[in-house]
């Protein structure tokens, strides 16, 4: 199949396999996705210093990405521009500057070129090699939004915000649930051989998925939600960027919907002061209290309120994470535990552990979860197994309209619907099929690649 | 941030040669446990306080005390997690192990000595896990030193601490639906 | 005493204990020395064999620096180059 054929059959909610193995599709991937979207890097609060740096990836390009000493974040190219040597090899750190361990270039943590041995020997000094002029790489386009670090390789991307579109909506449920915002602990990083596009789809609104992957949670009693029929009460909703899964709530009060999934009042007080009235009214109204949502391309973020404790105790957390493509079949997956700032320390530790225990590399939801992902990927690389098209059309009628209506008075933005269906992965496609077919050449978002 | 906190066995005496012979039997032992799928013996190995913790591990400057994250972990475990994640094992449903996988636990290095407030024992052993799933995968391979504190219980022993100090940043395999 | 090289010559001072400071581009050791009517604040470098005792006027002259005055004197990586023969 050809690239147009594929992305028609995943418009049509039809998915060639070839999409989740094809190291040539990845290699497009590569190029019209990753090289010029919003990626996400990291957390402020893994950086909060002058002078901290974390090193993250986009893809296979390594980025320093570091508060400098006047506090501004930076995102540096982690190579020497001398002979291309990564400057920095530990993974985190703190510096003021940044010497190449080739042949100790230094750079300070703003990326400009302070010094080099024998200048004026070797290179004839600034006159012939002028360092005011050189400097370590900067991502072309750097944006943050509620803490959250992210870059793009094109500078002529659109916008953070407007890449983001109705989905910052959802997303404040995260990462902002007061003025101090979250604070991040990790990341566990590992490696599964799984297409990164089948959990940024599962994340975004597989809601179908839940009774029966994550039977064996309900049934030690970790978790009460995901029961078949609760968990299509819930809203699949999508706005912007992104869109995700939720749950139903008891009651039609916010607190008392917050106390639920085991807020204290505290938290909820700040919550309400930080939250618009729109916002409050999912909680309010819906009521929906949102669970698992991706940001496309690969910015997952779950929500989830287990029974932490002997005694019965639900405590809340919250999970960010990226799916960072290695190949067509693997990627890393890169997951941090966030926590409101300003939540008492009781709080903290008990969400660590509620985190913990359902996602991560050890995590009781996430366990069964990655095995599904293994398995599909190691599926698509048949040659037979390619001649079929597997099927996301779940909600879609065969004339192709849907067959539930919209939430009519859906509160927040973008569009959602109740009841099982793939209407939030086809969306993740869509946009992926957009991308693909964009080559970049006479588009407002072409540039010189 | 850094360094996470490891028992120290500074100025301990080492145990006779007796003792090391039966808390290396007891390491041994247990891996046979897991090894075989029987979860609900592993945890009897367990006191009812377990403290159970595998920290992340970063790259680092080799200057640095510790490689181990401090309050960033794959596991942070206590009685009632354990608990869970084996009886999750226990239902038809956890899919990540079912067909399970074939694992092998191979301990070596095994160091121990007395702890300082007397009946404990502190055993420092080299854990490299085999683990084999389907027929068509690689195996992975987890390669990690642990150091316990073994509480006398009646005749035997008991672990009160596991800290698994892992030995790769990113680890290569799917998923931690193992004990180490 | 230690035989470290990099400790400056100065007779059997007493001195605090050291504190190591290190990234993955940099170790040095740091502690007071008291001399016998005063202290001062020793940095070492191991690696370079190096080292400076610092008076509490010149630590003092630290807190008015500027990154900029860190950058210069990294002009050279490693120190002090000789001339060119």
């Amino acid at each position: 199949m050809n690239l147009e054929s594929i992305v028609k059959a995943v418009n049509d909610g039809m998915i060639p396999p070839a999409i989740y193995s094809d190291e040539e599709i990845f290699r497009l991937e590569r190029e019209r996705i990753f090289g010029r979207s919003w990626m996400y890097l990291a957390h402020e609060s893994e950086i909060p210093e002058p002078g901290d740096y974390v090193v993250r990836r986009i893809v296979e390009d390594s980025f320093i990405v570091v508060r400098d000493e006047h506090g501004e974040v930076r995102v540096l190219a982690n190579v020497c521009l001398h002979r291309g040597m990564q400057v920095c090899r530990a993974e985190l750190g703190n510096a003021s500057h940044f010497r190449c361990p080739y042949h100790a270039w230094t750079y300070k943590n703003t990326g400009e070129l302070v010094g080099l041995p024998f200048h004026e020997d070797a290179f004839g000094g600034d006159a012939n090699l002028s360092r005011k002029e050189m400097a370590l790489m900067p991502a072309p386009r750097l944006a943050i939004h509620r803490g959250l670090i992210f870059a793009s390789l094109d500078e002529n991307a659109p916008p953070l915000e407007e890449h983001m579109g109705g989905f910052d909506y959802f997303l404040d449920f995260y990462v902002n649930q007061s003025e101090a915002g979250v604070e991040v602990r990790g990341p566990q990083r590992w490696i599964v051989d799984a297409n990164w596009k089948i959990g940024a789809e599962n994340f975004s609104g597989d809601s179908y998925h839940t009774p029966h992957t994550h039977a064996s949670v309900v049934e030690i009693g970790l978790f009460r939600e995901p029961k078949a029929n609760k968990r299509k009460e819930g809203a699949l909703y999508f706005a912007g960027g992104g869109g995700g899964t939720s749950y139903k709530l008891p009651e039609r009060d916010f607190a008392a919907n917050l106390a639920y999934v085991g807020y204290p009042p505290e938290m909820i007080e700040r919550m309400r002061a930080r939250w618009t009235t729109a916002q409050r009214a999912l909680i309010s109204d819906g009521p929906f209290m949102v669970s698992a949502a991706t940001l496309v391309p690969n910015l997952s973020l779950v929500h989830n309120w287990p029974v932490v404790n002997a005694e019965g105790q639900v405590v809340p957390f919250i999970s960010i994470r990226l799916w960072q493509p290695i190949s067509a079949t693997r990627t890393e997956v890169i997951s941090w535990f966030a926590v409101d700032k300003l939540a008492p320390a009781w709080f903290k530790e008990l969400s660590y552990k509620s985190y913990l225990m359902c996602f991560g590399s050890s995590g009781m939801f996430e366990q069964d979860d990655v095995e599904n992902f293994t398995s599909l990927t190691a599926v698509a690389k048949g040659q037979f197994a390619q001649r079929i098209l597997l099927n996301g059309r779940m909600g879609l009628a065969r004339d192709g309209s849907f067959l539930h209506e919209p939430i009519a008075d859906w509160p927040g933005p973008g569009r959602a619907f109740t009841g099982y269906g793939e209407y939030n992965q086809r969306e993740v496609l869509r946009r992926w099929g957009e991308w693909m077919l964009d080559t970049g050449g006479s588009g407002s978002n072409g540039s010189a690649r | 941030m850094r360094s996470a906190p490891l028992t120290s066995t500074e100025g301990l005496a080492r145990v006779t040669l007796e003792l090391h012979h039966e808390v290396t039997m007891f390491l041994y032992e247990e891996a046979e446990a897991l090894d075989n799928g029987r979860f609900r013996a592993w945890l009897d190995l367990l006191t009812e306080d377990i403290a159970y913790r595998m920290p992340i591990r970063v790259t680092a400057a080799h200057t640095l005390a510790d490689s181990l994250l401090d309050g960033a972990d794959h596991f942070h475990e206590d009685r009632y997690s354990l608990e869970k994640r084996v009886h999750r094992f226990e239902t038809d449903h956890a899919w990540t192990e079912d067909p399970p996988s074939r694992t092998r636990r191979f301990v070596s290095n095994v160091r121990a000595w007395t702890a300082a407030d007397g009946d404990d024992v502190i055993v420092k052993s080299y854990l490299l896990l085999f683990r084999s799933r389907g027929d068509v995968r690689e195996p992975d391979w987890v390669s990690a030193e642990r150091t316990d504190v073994l509480r006398r219980a009646g005749t035997r022993f008991q672990i009160a601490r596991r800290l698994i100090a892992v030995d790769e940043s990113v680890l290569r395999t799917q998923n931690l639906a193992v004990f180490l | 005493m230690s035989a470290d090289p990099a400790e400056p010559e100065s007779g059997d001072l007493a001195a605090g204990e050291y504190v190591e400071i290190a990234n993955e581009f940099a170790f040095v050791k740091v502690r007071t020395v008291h001399t016998r009517n005063g202290m001062r604040l020793e940095i070492t470098s191991p690696r370079l064999g190096r080292g400076i005792r610092l008076c509490p006027m010149e630590l003092e002259t630290l807190t008015w620096q500027t990154p900029e005055t860190f950058s210069g004197f990294l002009q050279t990586p490693h120190g002090p180059e000789p001339e060119a023969e």
